[in-house]
């Protein structure tokens, strides 16, 4: 048994070797299959289920960076998508903006709110970190709930207008809105990659590892990590735009807690701290609630189950990367004990 | 090598863009759109004209010409599932009626597609997008809050298929286009037809308002602000609620400081009975007062003897004396789900009937069904229903009140 096991994990690192090596082939024929699979003759029901995928790949990718790369485990990311979905509609429904005209001030609306989780957490981490920003979370919920002249509170936000480029309103009956979400996603992605392969990129990755250590080398650890947070903030606030606008009605119940752990859930489950990551685990947490539809009353449990096997069985995330090599406490020095 | 088969990749990427782009054709109207052709539903979803004519006359044989079905969209799990339970056996039990007495529905067999929304406005915006894609469904109803029918409005809209809701009582819900209908009574509405009831019966100096922060309970105290001074009573104080919320010790307190004698409770019976039980502990002499979601037996078994004497409007009652299908009607819905049917479970009930109508006249057509129902006058179980300009039924409110442990009718007569 162990054996099988053993094959399979090492036939598992095999395939992800073999992908590593053909990735100038298999990323551009990946894309292209994403940009053709809309014209199979799929239904609006399926676009859907696309989009969101789309959605949480993107939104994921964005908690990535926080996650993954710099060790902040966020709980509040949910309001981050709340503020950009909320910036976006009032723009849009109420005072007639363009869709694509108000996504700079989605970013910095949303990035605001970055700021101001970011400074007062400078030294939080862990649950501590986490506890904060749901706290966050639920605050930006209630002032959405309670701000009724800007939000109109419970009520919400009815026919948000869906993106219009030069005339062409991009909806999921023409596909427009699934390739605009495909290139917001692929936009990203390359953002995150030549994000992470800069010394930005090197220096968040110092301070997951150990910010103390990284401190002493002279990384400004505070910036750095109030910057992720900016940049997090920022692109999930835009993904909210776009969700509004999919949605075409928000109302602060829309963006509750449930929203902040699947996100996470996608970024675990993909694998932290990997550009890969976020693709899978939206797949599999978007689809798998949707092809459980008919287990009924069973649905969500064996939506459970499935994430507890996973993480007992690979917890770095299905496509995580975990060293092969154990952990060792540097031994100390032979001569410790006599000084 | 690689760099060759990417680049060669990648220019067919460009080249299947440059296609998806120039094969695509917009809709001709956004999805606000008014008229069923200016929605330009996909074509797939309008059958040729000509099927309209077949569709009424069942096969000589007898035998079904396929399958039609009505696709409801309730929460099954979650904190409001047995609400939803309720408008699904409601509309299973309109279903089995109508092969009880008329077999085939327009020469179809009828189904019910029953999906869980878990009250989440993103599922019923998922599942509006499986109903419309599916050929076979001919209408929808739900959900089980204004928000969460909402999200999904739109897309009915857009792909032109019928949504009857039996519970959205947002003032805005149909305004999403000409799809889209309420056989429920509107905040205003029932709003009004509360403060009447109290004005009469009761005669207080001073009310309190007690409402869930929810669209429904916004809105039901929006109005209520605005009518309640020009009854000569005054708002002692109003004071909202979030659910799940279950001390509701300040509240109360501040009730009693504003020396409130009638506290309108615009809640679900969830949220309203610990409510009740707490503030019938510090008093014994403040009244309550309910909207159409309080006559639900849910609530005498939550409060007990705490409810005594609340008055609540409802557009339906059970056991009714008056009239005799209403009473068959809570017997049958008894035997089938095994309590006694609320307002908005009779409302499930003439929704289905309603779409079925529609669909045993003018057959499996869509747009020929909304045109149907808009001018449509149905015996319903809870009364004759027909719809307005802006595709609201037509509302009567009975008054009840809870006396010893269950609700009775008030005579109207005597305090007009």
């Amino acid at each position: 048994m162990k054996e099988k096991t053993m094959n399979l994990s090492n036939a598992f690192k095999s395939f992800l070797a073999f992908c590593d090596r053909w990735k100038a082939v298999i990323i551009p024929l990946l894309i292209a299959v994403a940009a053709i699979l809309p014209q199979l003759g799929f239904s609006t029901y399926i676009i859907r289920l696309m989009c969101n995928i789309l959605i949480y790949t993107s939104v994921g990718m964005a908690l990535n960076l926080l996650v993954g790369y710099t060790g902040l485990v966020s709980l509040g990311n949910v309001a981050f998508f709340c503020i950009g979905a909320y910036t976006s509609a009032i723009l849009t429904a109420n005072c007639g903006w363009n869709f694509f005209a108000t996504l700079p001030i989605v970013a910095l609306t949303a990035s605001l709110g970055g700021v101001m989780v970011g400074l007062p957490t400078l030294r939080l981490s862990g649950p501590f970190l986490s506890i904060t920003a749901l706290g966050f979370a639920e605050v930006i919920r209630l002032i959405a709930m309670n701000f009724m002249s800007l939000t109109n509170g419970p009520l919400g936000i009815r026919s948000i207008p869906r993106p219009n480029l030069f005339g062409l309103e991009l909806n999921l009956f023409n596909k427009g809105f699934y390739y605009a979400l495909l290139v917001l996603v692929l936009l990203i992605t390359l953002f995150i990659y030549l994000l992470t392969n800069s010394k930005y990129g090197r220096a968040l990755r110092a301070i997951k590892n150990d910010e103390i250590a990284a401190g002493l080398m002279g990384i400004r650890t505070g910036s750095y990590k109030v910057m992720a947070f900016v940049i997090c903030s920022a692109l999930s606030g835009i993904v909210g735009a776009f969700y509004a606008s999919m949605i075409q009605y928000i109302e602060p119940n829309s963006f509750t807690q449930d929203n902040s752990i699947l996100t996470l859930s996608v970024v675990v489950v993909g694998g932290m701290g990997t550009l890969r990551g976020p693709y899978l685990g939206a797949i599999i947490l978007v689809l798998l609630p949707e092809l459980l539809r008919g287990a009924e009353g069973l649905r969500f449990v064996i939506y459970g189950l499935a994430l507890v096997l996973m993480m007992r069985f690979r917890p770095q995330g299905i496509l995580g990367w975990k060293s092969p090599l154990p952990y060792k406490l540097p031994s100390p020095p032979r001569d410790a004990g006599k000084r | 090598m690689k760099k060759i088969i990417s680049i060669i990749i990648c220019l067919a990427l460009c080249l299947t863009f440059a296609a998806a782009c120039a094969g695509e054709k917009p809709p001709a109207d956004d999805n606000k759109g008014n008229t069923p052709a200016d929605n330009n539903p996909p074509a797939d979803n309008n059958p040729p004209e000509d099927n309209k004519d077949d569709t009424n006359t069942p096969p000589d044989d007898g035998s079904s010409k396929g399958v039609v079905k009505i696709g409801v969209f309730v929460p099954l799990t979650g904190d409001r599932a047995y609400q939803g339970e309720r408008t699904k056996a409601a509309a299973e039990l309109a279903v089995q009626d109508w092969k009880d007495t008329h077999g085939l529905c327009g020469g179809y067999e009828v189904e019910l597609a029953i999906y869980d929304d878990k009250n989440s406005p993103e599922e019923a915006a998922s599942i509006a997008e499986i109903l419309v894609s599916d050929e076979d469904v001919m209408g929808a109803m739900g959900s089980q809050s204004s928000s969460t029918t909402m999200s999904a409005t739109p897309v009915f809209q857009e792909y032109g298929l019928v949504c009857l809701s039996n519970t959205s009582s947002h003032t805005d819900y149909t305004k999403t286009g000409n799809y889209i209908f309420r056989n429920n009574c509107i905040n205003a509405q029932e709003a009004e037809a509360s403060i009447e009831m109290v004005q009469k019966i009761i005669g207080p100096k001073t009310v309190g308002i007690f409402y869930s922060m929810n669209d429904w309970g916004v809105n039901v105290y929006n109005y209520m602000t605005e009518v309640i001074p020009k009854t000569g009573m005054t708002i002692g104080a109003a004071e909202p609620v979030a659910d799940n919320t279950d001390d509701f010790g300040t509240t109360i307190a501040n009730f009693r400081a504003a020396g409130c004698e009638v506290i309108f409770v615009a809640a679900t019976p969830d949220i309203s009975s610990p409510f009740i039980n707490q503030y019938r502990a510090l008093d014994s002499e403040v009244q309550f007062s309910g909207f159409i979601n309080s006559y639900d037996e849910q609530l005498i078994t939550l409060t007990g003897k705490n409810c005594e004497g609340m008055l609540v409007p409802a557009t339906w009652f059970n056991w009714s004396e008056l009239d005799q299908r209403q009473y068959d009607f809570t017997k049958e819905y008894y035997d089938y789900y095994g309590e006694e049917p609320t307002s908005l479970a009779v409302q499930a009930y003439d929704c289905v009937g309603m779409m079925l109508d529609a669909i045993d006249h003018v057959g499996k057509d869509r747009a020929a069904i909304r045109d149907y129902i808009e001018s449509i006058e149905y015996d319903g179980v809870q009364c004759v229903l027909t719809f307005n300009e802006t595709r609201d039924a037509s509302k009567t409110f009975a008054w009840a009140k809870v006396e010893n442990g269950k609700f009775v009718q008030v005579d109207r007569s005597q305090y007009e």
